[in-house]
């Protein structure tokens, strides 16, 4: 699975269209010449060796470690949304008040775990 | 030779021309003029076309110019000059006018049109009070801004903020409200009894932005395509003037060419310019000459021109702060995707102990990329989409902005290197004006959080004013007098914000086109007497 494919399924759970993969990694080298090594390392290491790298970004961001990776899921974000098949990902189309709380009130739990066991993987990253 | 040449497009440099070609004197306007590309322009809805079409050339362009503040962090720009359209505002200005920034971010355009290209395009009226210190009266000014009215086109509403505003006649009917701003506005209706007794008033604002048809120009289809498309015909700009002046010959648009200075052989002014082109040195030999570029690049061709290197000049801009607000009712509901996407609503606080007053814009935030908020939330990645899904249609901007004097200003120098040199100060923002606020927003439904509140980088107002004075009496170097003359300096005349020794909270757009409009009828009554 490329980095792309792997980034973009933390975020979106399906697989990455060919057009927003090309241009993924067209960004990303741009990006990656303004860091140094070690962060290209760090992220190379992330993203091969690490299964839930969706928790590592939310830990990497509060804790102003990663990033790289950081930076590629923004990225990833940006190039996601101009896909009209991704729209729904982005806009509620719908009025949904009450499904709405229940999903954040989700959201912001699940968004606990993931930071715990986010902290306890920024550990297993070298250099870091 | 030229009776008048106008350096800059801008707001100020358009209105100057008017007031020349009113008088019967056909002025020449030098211009760097960088234009938009020519791109075949979105005609629907910005929601309805990202649902059909891939928009990765709209929104990050084809050199991914939309991604400049990820892959630039040492050089950020406004979010709106982020996209990719709308980026030739500000293109090449590093070249044309390099600076060293201190604490400062400074936004300059040497685009046709300038800076007003991706303005908010608010035009307010100053009254006695922002005029306080500065030599020139309500009444003195007020002509100019009816026949400027007539040029723009305007809308908005006698509301509430009349006080604060002026009464403006003919003004188109305000634009429609989206759901969260007409929630906020029945809210401060039903408490605005006890609002107004704290110095709190809301209302329509005044936009050069049409809710009807006007002459040639369409009224605003509420597209959202505020951010992504320039030259919307129904947000006013000045190169729509441009073009019918030049059409209409008018003027003498000479494009390609950046002003460095001038110089004066008995009465005849001598402005050399490069050719962008070629960077060759042209002369443009003039009468009079009128500086419209701007309150930075006014300030540079002064200082150039004089070949000092040792002044430091204030710079003032309006200092600000951003706050997020949330409607708790509206989480979870649809985005509003028919929407103007910039100001909705003005508020003023009018503090007790005679301060000037602050004033804000409460923004739509439905224009932007939804990806511009994903780091806003700190949740994880997925999360964080749920937030942007629910929570961005329950949000609005409020851009407050503060009152800004030489005191807190910036400083401005030019460097034997031809470097402008800025180095902005930290403003006082007091803990207990914010907490004041979100009381205040609080008693409309809307709610934030002290930590929440962003401040706007020094220079990120971009109400860029102050650099050469207008004072009563000029006795110094880089005032100048109540005509606009620049002290020392005969035939040389400043007509863009450099003039204004203090910045009202108040956007000075309108103010700076009446009064370069009154400047450029001031210098035509000299030009006839002379000629």
């Amino acid at each position: 699975m490329s980095d792309a494919e792997k980034i973009y399924k933390a975020i979106f759970k399906g697989s990455i269209p060919p057009s927003i993969e090309e241009k993924y990694q067209k960004v990303f080298e741009v990006l990656a010449a303004g860091f140094s090594e070690v962060c290209v390392e760090e992220y190379k290491t992330a993203v091969e060796d690490i299964h839930d790298i969706e928790a590592l970004e939310l830990a990497g961001r509060f804790r102003k470690k990663l990033p790289l990776l950081v930076h590629a899921f923004e990225i990833m974000v940006y190039i996601a949304e101009t896909v009209p098949g991704n729209q729904s990902e982005f806009i509620n189309y719908k009025t949904r008040k009450i499904f709405g709380f229940l999903s954040m009130t989700y959201g912001g739990c699940r968004s606990t775990v993931k930071f715990l066991k986010g902290l306890f993987l920024l550990r297993k990253i070298k250099n870091v | 030779m030229f009776d008048v040449v106008i350096v800059g497009s801008g707001l100020s440099g358009v209105a100057a021309a008017l007031g020349f070609i009113k008088k019967g004197i056909k002025p020449c306007i030098i211009d760097v003029g960088s234009k938009p590309e020519t791109l075949p322009p979105i005609t629907e809805n910005f929601y309805e076309y990202r649902k059909t079409t891939d928009s990765s050339s709209l929104m990050l362009g084809e050199r991914l110019e939309g991604l400049h503040n990820l892959l630039h962090k040492d050089r950020p720009l406004p979010v709106k000059l982020t996209s990719p359209r709308m980026q030739f505002v500000v293109r090449g200005s590093q070249s044309f006018s390099p600076t060293i920034e201190e604490n400062y971010r400074l936004v300059q355009s040497f685009a046709s049109g300038g800076l007003a290209n991706a303005w908010g395009a608010g035009v307010y009226r100053y009254n006695k009070r922002d005029l306080d210190g500065f030599p020139v009266s309500e009444s003195e000014l007020s002509p100019y801004y009816e026949e400027i009215k007539q040029e723009i086109g305007m809308s908005g509403s006698n509301d509430d903020l009349v006080k604060y505003f002026g009464r403006e006649d003919r003004l188109q009917h305000p634009l429609e409200l989206s759901a969260n701003a007409e929630r906020l506005y029945a809210k401060y209706s039903s408490h605005k009894k006890k609002l107004n007794r704290e110095g709190v008033f809301l209302g329509r604002p005044r936009l050069a932005v049409l809710s009807e048809d006007f002459g040639e120009r369409k009224a605003c289809d509420y597209s959202n395509l505020e951010f992504w498309q320039p030259d919307l015909s129904y947000i006013y700009t000045p190169t729509l003037t441009l073009k019918k002046l030049i059409k209409e010959g008018k003027v003498i648009y000479k494009s390609g060419y950046l002003a460095k200075s001038w110089t004066r052989e008995d009465n005849v002014l001598f402005v050399h310019s490069e050719d962008i082109r070629d960077n060759s040195i042209v002369q443009f030999r003039c009468r009079k000459l009128v500086l419209a570029a701007g309150a930075v690049n006014s300030a540079r061709l002064a200082l150039a021109s004089n070949r000092d290197f040792q002044s430091r000049l204030n710079l003032l801009d309006n200092p600000a702060l951003q706050f997020p607000l949330i409607l708790l009712h509206r989480i979870g509901s649809r985005l509003e995707t028919r929407a103007f996407g910039l100001t909705q609503l003005n508020i003023v606080f009018a503090f007790e102990g005679g301060q000037r007053p602050l004033q804000g814009s409460l923004l739509e935030i439905t224009s932007p990329a939804r990806a511009e908020f994903f780091q806003n939330f700190p949740f994880s990645a997925r999360d964080n989409l749920i937030f942007i899904r629910n929570l961005l249609p329950a949000m609005m901007v409020l851009q407050l902005f503060f009152p800004s004097a030489p005191e807190n200003g910036a400083e401005l120098k030019l460097n034997a290197d031809d470097k402008l040199e800025l180095r902005g100060k930290d403003f006082p923002f007091q803990g207990q004006r914010i907490k004041s606020v979100l009381k205040t927003f609080r008693k409309l439904g809307a709610y934030s959080f002290p930590s929440l509140v962003i401040k706007v980088p020094n220079g990120f107002g971009i109400h860029y004013a102050g650099t050469l004075p207008m004072v009563s009496k000029p006795n110094r170097s880089y005032t100048c007098s109540p005509n606009g003359e620049l002290y020392g300096e005969p035939g040389v005349f400043v007509a863009d914000a450099s003039v204004l020794p203090v910045l009202p909270a108040k956007n000075c757009s309108f103010f700076v086109m009446a009064n370069a409009m009154r400047t450029a009828d001031y210098m035509s009554s000299v030009l006839s007497g002379e000629l």
